[in-house]
């Protein structure tokens, strides 16, 4: 490269025009967000055998340092979806929105319409609110109008050695390892945890359940 | 004379100016409006049974299903997973083949396809605990290792012993007897 | 309004005022150069990094770690601008792909990601038409190989993605058709997709997409010749974060170009170039020591600039750049340019060729590839006063007058040694 350099001093080589500032803008954004990406649905009987508890988990794979400035998308709604009698439709829907640093929670109470689309039954008789627990604070809950609430970073309660399923369905690994490895093991993900009394939920002994995560 | 009016309309404008701008800051003042919970929502993903997506729907039907109403997904994706389950499981190789609970592909593909949790309200929830089957899903429970010897397991959880199981059977903290029941986070 | 008859303006605009006004003012940005606060996204950055790398070191098998260490690679790169954070994201990506069979559609748009950042844009094309054909995160897909085929000069197929789109009221969408506003030589059009862009970013309050929307107004404002208006948006950019450096430059960039005060612009890239490593600041002090004279300074920044791309690291990165400074390697700027035009066969890089015959004696083949390629099909100033050069050498005397005109708006972007040979054709 020497030999160039010196040459190179001697000429105009701005005036051939490289145009430091008109060539490139800066790459387009990453595409895909993860604020919406669900990464876990849970649905048992509480401590109090008379309630269920709905979890739904988000943003998953988040190291300690990324959990402390994780944040809830105030454009994501996170809905649990209740069909107590057995014909797969949302009767009754529980729905969870962040604003300014508090979950706000609504319901059970019917869809105004089930399916893809949804608007938020602010007017509801059942609401609760709690602040979003933040990072490095114990759980903050609360309970209003017999629901039980919380919101914030947990750690990741899902186990499972995905990085050899990855393998296995790529056709690179022919089976899991004797002694698996928890992928999620010392990672968090953002929880939205509610309980609320069986009674509320209507059916007789079975319900179907799923949760979406809707976007504005 | 010019001059001096100039000057009163200019004071007149920047009295104006700073009035105006105090209504403005007094009508933003959201002193009893609460959150705007204002506008359309629409699904961006969903979720029933763990994993169902991950580990059954083609991926080139992953989009659509993430976005089918439940009550549609199994007339739109039943033939689709029981084709997945024979494709992915050795298990289900052989006509006549089982999983343990009694269902070949076809049957097994519809019941899978209609992503939906069913919960108990009267039975103790469990994903499956050897007795009970697919009546809730806690968070201790070993969801994969239940859906992997379904897939793989055969008639009697004994065929395809490397793939019917990861190895991994619990989780790395201790859950809570209480709520909010989840592991503080890391 | 195109970006004729914005230039047409800009031309009225600029005949009022032969000494250039002020715009910018020191006391506005000082904070910024000054800042003595901890980079926050360096340093969760390296964090990141820290974490996933021991959990994979003890679990080489896992893909999901490899994928996070290479996304804490690219965050570094993108603050420190070290191109080994750069090349070890793309080993990472292109391991994890292996492992995974190229059956995972979100790490072969992470791997295509990477690759145009590195200018690897056939690379790109190919791991995106990987994951379209898989077909998890279509739309995502789709996005991405817009921006590709854009960089490839596949314009037909780039527009067929716009006007096919049925959801065109989000962030994704506005931007992209903003890039095409621009590419049409519709600046204006771009600024407006742009603010229509941001109004979602703030209701999504994306910090980042905030980030990029507010920078990339600034280059647009720029090109307009609001020169205002592109300062406001930089230091906009900059009160959200301090450290968002790409802004600071393109306030040197007025300081320099618009406000001619070499010094000041001097003082702002010296700056910049203790927080981020990135080459392109060697060019601008390089540039800058031309317009004061200073043969020694500008050799050293050219000198320290080849020394530094010179790695194989930075692979075809800035090859468009080298085209123009090999001036008297004539062989070697016209090996790079067909190694561009390859790359990516847009007007720009066809106009690199071009120059790049001339150089080495090819009059006819020039002027050619300037009348099938470039003429007609780009509105870059830097590509149409390279395409009037060849027009000028071969007699061409009435396109060299209307390039002529074109260009004399976009005196701001091409800078001020530039507008003398422009004013000179």
């Amino acid at each position: 490269m020497k030999k160039s350099i010196k040459l190179l001093a001697a000429s105009a080589i701005f005036a051939v025009g490289i145009g430091i500032m008109a060539a490139d803008h800066i790459d387009a954004p990453a595409v895909q967000g993860t604020t919406a990406d669900i990464t876990d649905f849970y649905a048992f009987q509480g401590e109090n055998t008379s309630n269920l508890v709905f979890v739904a988990n988000l943003q998953g794979l988040l190291s300690p340092s990324a959990t402390s400035s994780a944040m809830f998308d105030e454009n994501v709604m996170v809905e649990f979806n209740i069909d107590n009698n057995g014909d797969n439709v949302e009767d009754l829907v529980i729905q969870a929105i962040p604003r300014d640093g508090k979950m706000y929670f609504f319901g059970p109470v019917a869809p105004a319409a089930p399916g893809v689309t949804s608007t938020i039954i602010s007017d509801a008789t059942n609401i609760a609110s709690v602040d979003i627990t933040p990072y490095g604070s114990s759980a903050i809950t609360a309970t209003q109008n017999g629901m039980m609430v919380f919101a914030g970073p947990r750690d990741d309660p899902f186990f499972f050695d995905f990085g050899k399923f990855t393998e296995i369905i790529g056709g690179t690994a022919s089976g899991f390892d004797a002694q698996g490895t928890d992928t999620f093991a010392g990672s968090n993900v953002m929880s939205v945890v509610v309980e609320v009394p069986k009674s509320a939920l209507g059916g007789s002994g079975t319900l179907n359940t799923w949760v979406e995560a809707k976007k504005k | 004379m010019k001059k001096l009016v100039r000057n009163i309309l200019g004071l007149a404008l920047l009295g104006t100016f700073a009035l105006t701008s105090c209504d403005n800051d007094n009508g933003m003042d959201p002193v009893d409006n609460g959150p705007d919970f204002s506008g359309t929502f629409a699904t961006a993903d969903q979720m029933g049974r763990p994993a169902i997506n991950t580990v059954f729907v083609p991926s080139d039907m992953k989009d659509n299903f993430n976005v089918t109403p439940p009550s549609q997904q199994g007339g739109m994706y039943a033939t689709a997973f029981a084709a997945g389950l024979k494709a992915l499981s050795p298990a289900y190789a052989n006509d006549g083949d089982k999983n343990a609970l009694g269902l070949d592909a076809t049957t097994f593909g519809s019941v899978l396809a209609t992503d939906v949790l069913t919960v108990s309200t009267t039975a103790p929830t469990t994903f499956y605990d050897g007795t009970n089957v697919l009546t809730g899903r806690n968070l201790a429970d070993d969801v994969i290792t239940v859906e992997l010897l379904l897939i793989f397991g055969g008639e009697d959880f004994t065929e395809n012993p490397n793939l019917s199981d990861d190895n991994v059977d619990a989780n790395d903290k201790a859950f809570s007897s209480s709520f909010p029941y989840l592991a503080s986070p890391w | 309004m195109n970006r004729l008859s914005i230039i047409l303006l800009s031309v009225l605009a600029m005949a009022c005022h032969s000494k250039k006004e002020t715009i910018t003012n020191p006391a506005d940005y000082a904070v910024f150069l000054e800042i003595n606060s901890e980079n926050e996204k360096l340093k969760l950055a390296e964090k990141e990094l820290a974490f996933w790398s021991e959990k994979f070191e003890k679990s080489p098998n896992q893909t999901p770690y490899l994928i996070k260490m290479a996304a804490a690679n690219n965050a570094l790169f993108e603050q420190k601008g070290d191109i080994n954070n750069l090349v070890s994201a793309e080993n990472q990506l292109i391991r994890a792909n292996e492992m995974a069979g190229s059956k995972s559609a979100s790490q072969l748009r992470a791997l295509a990601k990477t690759h145009i950042t590195q200018h690897k844009f056939r690379e790109a094309l190919s791991a995106l038409q990987k994951a379209d054909s898989l077909g998890e995160g279509k739309l995502a897909t789709q996005m991405m190989l817009f921006d590709v085929n854009m960089e490839l000069g596949n314009y037909d197929k780039a527009e067929a993605f716009l006007t096919g789109q049925r959801e065109t009221e989000t962030f994704n969408y506005l931007i992209r058709l903003a890039k095409w506003h621009d590419y049409e030589g519709d600046t204006q059009g771009a600024i407006d997709q742009l603010q229509r862009a941001l109004q979602k970013a703030d209701e999504m309050k994306s910090e980042p997409l905030k980030l990029w929307t507010y920078s990339n107004l600034g280059d647009y404002y720029g090109h307009v010749g609001n020169i205002e208006k592109s300062y406001e948006y930089y230091l906009k950019t900059l009160a959200i974060d301090p450290h968002y450096d790409y802004a600071l430059k393109g306030i040197a960039w007025i300081v320099f170009s618009y406000e001619r005060n070499p010094e000041e612009a001097e003082r702002i890239i010296k700056v910049l170039q203790k927080r981020h490593e990135a080459p392109d600041y060697q060019l601008l002090l390089a540039e800058i020591a031309e317009f004061r004279g200073n043969e020694e300074a500008k050799a050293r920044h050219i000198n320290n600039f080849l020394a530094t791309v010179s790695s194989p690291s930075y692979g075809d990165m800035y090859n468009a750049y080298l085209v123009t400074l090999l001036e008297n390697e004539p062989e070697k700027a016209l090996e790079l340019a067909k190694k561009e035009v390859i790359n990516r066969p847009t007007p720009q890089s066809y106009q690199l060729l071009s120059y790049a015959s001339m150089l080495n004696g090819r009059g006819e083949e020039a002027l050619k590839l300037a009348d099938q390629y470039v003429n007609g099909k780009t509105f870059e100033p830097v590509s149409l006063y390279q395409l009037a050069t060849v027009y000028k050498k071969s007699g061409r005397g009435k396109e060299v007058e209307e390039l002529k005109k074109e260009l004399m708006g976009a005196y701001f972007e091409v800078g001020p040694l530039m507008e003398k040979e422009i004013e000179k054709l």
